[in-house]
């Protein structure tokens, strides 16, 4: 071959088959390439965190008292930094009453989940859409979502005594549209504390005028919060025999008076804003806007029982939730008689109920 | 432009093929570099994913561990883990670098070769009791042991 022949040859040629097998081989190439990278990732994994995550979070929160540390001191009963907003000192939320019973604490459970009591027995939920930024980042963290969000309900397992719907509808508005969702459920057995009955015998309060006053202190307002108002009942009162003992008037207020021995208001609650009941019966108060109640009480034996709801706190008294406050109660009683001057508290009555709960956290 | 429409001239048929040659194999080696690429990125992630697995295990088992530590006594727990994930090591351990930006501590494991890191929460169980440790895969075992104080995770 002559190189002066090769570089004034002319002659070419296309490669018709060499170019068609080029453009086989990459399209076949881009098909594998986009076909290989799908099945081999098919997802980024962040579904797969969200179950072991919430289950571990649930676990603690049943299981767990909690623990708070203020740099002054340190416990388990974090529950009342959390109602006075200090919430950088919780470090760790857990609705355990404590460690000798495996009971879910409702005083714990009532200072940050929202109460329902539509029905005899109370379901409760968080967050609320009320809920500040600054308690959701801290509730988030002290509860071991983390960077998740969440949403949770407590609830009695038998669903006649509570709200059903109600819980499922704020469930559903709540998790319906967040897309990858996982939930999570735990069984246990909740002590919810009400307040039982005092013995007439031994009310304190006042003579002439007769009054027995009666006192909560801020810690057991979760107890009001959770019935969705007071109740209390009275029975084995102390009167002269052939009395008619008389229910007069039903005073609140956040204060006493200076010396003490009753509270510092002329109101009196008027009959919308209350229930009386005497053995299980209503006693209607008329007219209906008197403050005059007027029931009697023949027997010592017979059972009176009041019920408070929650609105009438928040028209007599409406910072009544706040920390540090404490509500007092005076009957004005007339032919019944109080044991001694003083104040009758109602944490001296706590009663406790137990009853299955179930425990459901969704996290997306 | 006209000379270059009517520009018949053609090349050579060996320096056609030489052309042709060159493009190919820069074509070929475009294509292998690129599916390498894809493949490692596949990797990783399958890599990524198999971590967070192992560690979701490990951090279970700690939360376990602290709720069933006696009041007077310890808690030994050995957990089974993989000794490689795709073909190499890694390495387990407390780490104070949160990722999720919370402040607590989380269980940080990292390939050996792969340079792939994956991040798992404790769930604030480091707010309840001091934890610490940090183990390797080579054994296939992680020693979790747990008193009243602190939870340490070591080589099982």
């Amino acid at each position: 071959m002559r190189t002066f022949y090769l570089l004034r040859d002319e002659k070419a040629n296309i490669s018709m088959d060499f170019l068609t097998a080029v453009a086989v081989i990459i399209i076949a190439f881009v098909f594998a390439v986009s076909v290989l990278s799908s099945i081999i990732t098919p997802y980024s994994g962040y579904s797969k965190e969200l179950y072991p995550t919430a289950d571990r979070a649930v676990t603690l929160l049943v299981e767990d008292e909690g623990y708070f540390d203020s740099g002054y001191d340190e416990g388990t009963d974090w529950e009342s930094f959390w109602y006075q907003e200090n919430y950088s000192d919780i470090k760790k939320i857990g609705f355990r009453e404590n460690m000798d019973y495996n009971t879910l604490c409702s005083k714990k459970i009532s200072s940050i989940m929202t109460p329902h009591d539509e029905k005899n027995q109370t379901w409760w939920e968080y967050p609320i859409s009320s809920i500040s930024n600054p308690e959701l980042d801290n509730a988030s963290r002290a509860m071991g979502f983390d960077r998740f969000n969440f949403y949770m309900q407590i609830r009695p397992v038998d669903e006649n005594n509570f709200n059903v719907s109600s819980a499922n509808q704020n469930a559903k508005d709540i998790v319906g549209d967040k897309g990858d969702v996982v939930s999570v459920v735990r069984y246990s057995m909740l002590n919810h504390n009400s307040f039982g009955d005092f013995d007439g015998a031994y009310l304190l309060g006042k003579d002439g005028p007769t009054k027995a006053l009666f006192a909560i202190e801020y810690e057991d307002l979760y107890v009001v919060r959770n019935r969705g108002g007071l109740s209390f009942s009275i029975s084995n009162w102390t009167m002269d025999e052939g009395d008619t003992g008389v229910i007069q008037n039903i005073q609140i207020d956040d204060e006493v008076n200076k010396k003490g021995d009753s509270v510092d208001t002329l109101d009196m609650l008027d009959g919308t804003e209350f229930n009386i009941s005497i053995n299980g019966v209503l006693f209607p108060i008329v007219p209906s806007s008197s403050i005059s109640i007027g029931l009697d009480v023949p027997n010592s034996n017979d059972k009176v029982n009041f019920f408070i709801p929650i609105e009438t706190f928040n028209g007599a008294i409406p910072d009544w939730d706040t920390p540090g406050k404490t509500l007092y109660f005076q009957i004005n009683i007339k032919n019944l008689e109080v044991a001694d001057p003083g104040v009758t508290w109602f944490n001296t009555t706590f009663i406790d109920e137990y009853y299955p709960v179930k425990t459901t956290v969704w996290v997306w | 432009m006209r000379v270059l429409l009517n520009d018949e001239d053609g090349q050579a048929i060996p320096v056609e093929y030489i052309l042709i040659f060159t493009i190919s194999m820069i074509f070929l080696g475009l294509m292998t570099l690129t599916f390498n690429s894809v493949v490692d990125s596949s990797s990783r992630q399958a890599i990524y994913i198999e971590l967070t697995d192992t560690g979701n295990l490990i951090s279970s088992a700690i939360t376990n561990s602290y709720l069933t530590t006696p009041v007077d006594g310890a808690n030994s727990i050995s957990l089974d883990v993989p000794a490689e994930i795709a073909g190499t090591g890694y390495f387990v351990e407390i780490s104070d670098d949160d990722p999720f930006e919370v402040g607590n501590k989380v269980l940080k494991l990292t390939s050996m070769q792969k340079s792939v890191t994956a991040y798992v929460p404790l769930n604030s169980v480091d707010a309840l009791i001091e934890i610490n440790g940090s183990a390797s895969s080579v054994s296939g075992k992680i020693l979790i042991v747990s008193n009243t104080s602190e939870i340490t995770i070591s080589q099982g």
